[in-house]
């Protein structure tokens, strides 16, 4: 088994008091395999999602990666490992080369080979980005391209498993194509994907779970 | 005039300056800014605390024992470290507790330096020196202090989405943070960069005006004024460094999670 989460319960502070965005829940994911989740919003789909990940200050439960307890990595480096590509990532100010090689000025980075200006110009015909140059500057990108752009950026941290947070709900069909198109053939390299979902199903996923009132329900 | 020349002021000539603030009143009220009462009130305890402050130094000078000028500078120490906090209402609690020890350490070394080692006084706690030296360092320390940290909190803030992208790619507090505290230091250094270019030109600084009115050549003056530059300087920056690169880290939980205002 690639990746296992076990009994993941997530306590927020809602308007009300403290509740559980997520309870107790547990999955497994093996390699070559995309899990889809979907489920209402405010059903703690994306909540859960931050926990496996490591993006959420505090969550009870257990995780595995490969066999290796959470506890046996630091933050840093699972997040680099199981890594969220977020609903709305951020780009810095630069150029295209500037933030696709922006996670190498990070420590987790150290021992992680660095991108040639071969590979990131591979990675940009991959999405369908070929006619941009390294040097285009981001603010001269849309919206899609630049959800592309901050797409690739994670892939080429070469992460085990992929924690996609609605990162297509807004996005031209074209871009929302070219990320479903990476994340298949990312899996195919023996890796995993979680993804949470709104738009119509694009029949990528291997296995789906339905999440309500922070649990999997049958339908 | 006294035997060092000096003029010697008198109740009569408070009184006669008291006239700056009635003629400010005056003009503040015609003005309907709304805050003459405050003016009033502020000059009413600047007056009273200068007062009282001579007569407790008056007091300490005689004792000529170390524990009044070091409860004295723990006082204003405390004070200092409450006016950061009360400049920085969002800022973690532990603000006040950091500034303290941060400022009286920073201070008391420096000024150890200052009076044993460059001037050399006897004894080494001589109140006529210890106390002035570390007011000064901690007046300017404060100022620098508390914009350091103001800006520090209010650009992590600002960042907050760039700053969840660096944490979820790997980023580590530090990394996430860096260029905030960067901006804040320089934004608590700059205005001491800016007084050691203007001083004697622009104006003269405290120290120099006071020795000058209480009857010593500026000659004498000019170079006790170098080192009392150079010491606030030094003061400065080595607190709002302190400060800032102890506290950041407060704004990020154990697994290095930024806590941003929505989660705090």
């Amino acid at each position: 088994m690639l990746f296992s989460a076990k009994h993941i319960t997530v306590v927020l502070a809602g308007d009300d008091g403290r509740f559980r965005a997520v309870d107790d829940v547990s999955l497994e994911l093996a390699r070559e395999e995309i899990l889809d989740i979907t489920g209402p919003s405010g059903s703690g789909k994306s909540t859960l999602l931050h926990a496996i990940g490591r993006q959420t200050v505090s969550f009870d439960g257990a995780m595995y990666l490969d066999g290796a307890s959470f506890l046996s990595y630091t933050p840093q480096r699972w997040r680099q490992l199981v890594a969220l590509v977020q609903q709305k990532p951020v780009l810095a100010e630069g150029s295209v080369q500037e933030n696709l090689m922006l996670p190498w000025s990070l420590d987790a980075f150290e021992k992680i080979p660095m991108p040639t200006d071969a590979d990131l110009l591979e990675a940009l015909g991959s999405a369908h980005l070929e006619d941009i140059a390294l040097d285009r500057s981001i603010d001269r990108l849309s919206v899609g391209q630049q959800a592309r752009v901050a797409f690739l950026r994670t892939l080429l941290t070469d992460p085990e498993v992929l924690l996609l947070d609605e990162v297509d709900a807004a996005l031209d069909d074209v871009s929302a194509q070219a990320i479903g198109e990476l994340t298949s053939a990312f899996i195919k390299r023996g890796k995993g994907a979680i993804r949470v979902r709104h738009r119509a199903d694009d029949g990528r996923a291997t296995s789906r779970l339905i999440m309500r009132a922070g649990q999997f329900v049958d339908e | 005039m006294n035997e060092l020349g000096v003029i010697t002021v008198s109740p009569l000539h408070l009184a006669l300056a008291s006239g700056f603030i009635i003629v400010t009143a005056v003009v503040l009220t015609l003005l309907k800014l709304g805050i003459t009462r405050q003016y009033l009130f502020a000059a009413a305890r600047a007056a009273a605390q200068l007062l009282f402050l001579g007569f407790v130094l008056a007091w300490i000078f005689e004792l000529e024992s170390v524990l009044p000028v070091l409860g004295v500078i723990a006082f204003m120490t405390g004070v200092a470290a409450f006016t950061v906090a009360r400049r920085n209402p969002s800022a973690p609690r532990s603000v006040m507790p950091i500034a303290f020890i941060v400022l009286l350490s920073v201070s008391f070394i420096i000024v150890m330096i200052v009076a044993n080692i460059i001037i050399g006084i006897d004894p080494w706690f001589d109140p006529r020196y210890f106390i002035p030296l570390a007011g000064l360092i901690l007046g300017n320390s404060m100022s620098g202090v508390a914009i350091a940290l103001e800006r520090m909190f209010n650009d992590l803030d600002t960042r907050t989405d760039e700053i969840r992208s660096l944490v979820a790619l790997g980023a580590t507090p530090w990394e996430c943070a860096r260029s905030s505290v960067r901006d804040a230091l320089r934004a608590g250094i700059i205005p001491n960069i800016n007084t050691l270019s203007a001083i004697g030109l622009v104006f003269i600084p405290g120290i120099m005006s006071g020795q000058v009115l209480a009857g010593i050549n500026p000659a004498i003056a000019a170079p006790y004024q170098i080192i009392v530059s150079f010491m606030i300087s030094a003061g400065d920056s080595a607190c709002s460094a302190i400060v800032t690169l102890w506290m950041y880290r407060y704004r990020f939980a154990d697994n290095g999670m930024f806590l941003d205002p929505s989660v705090r």
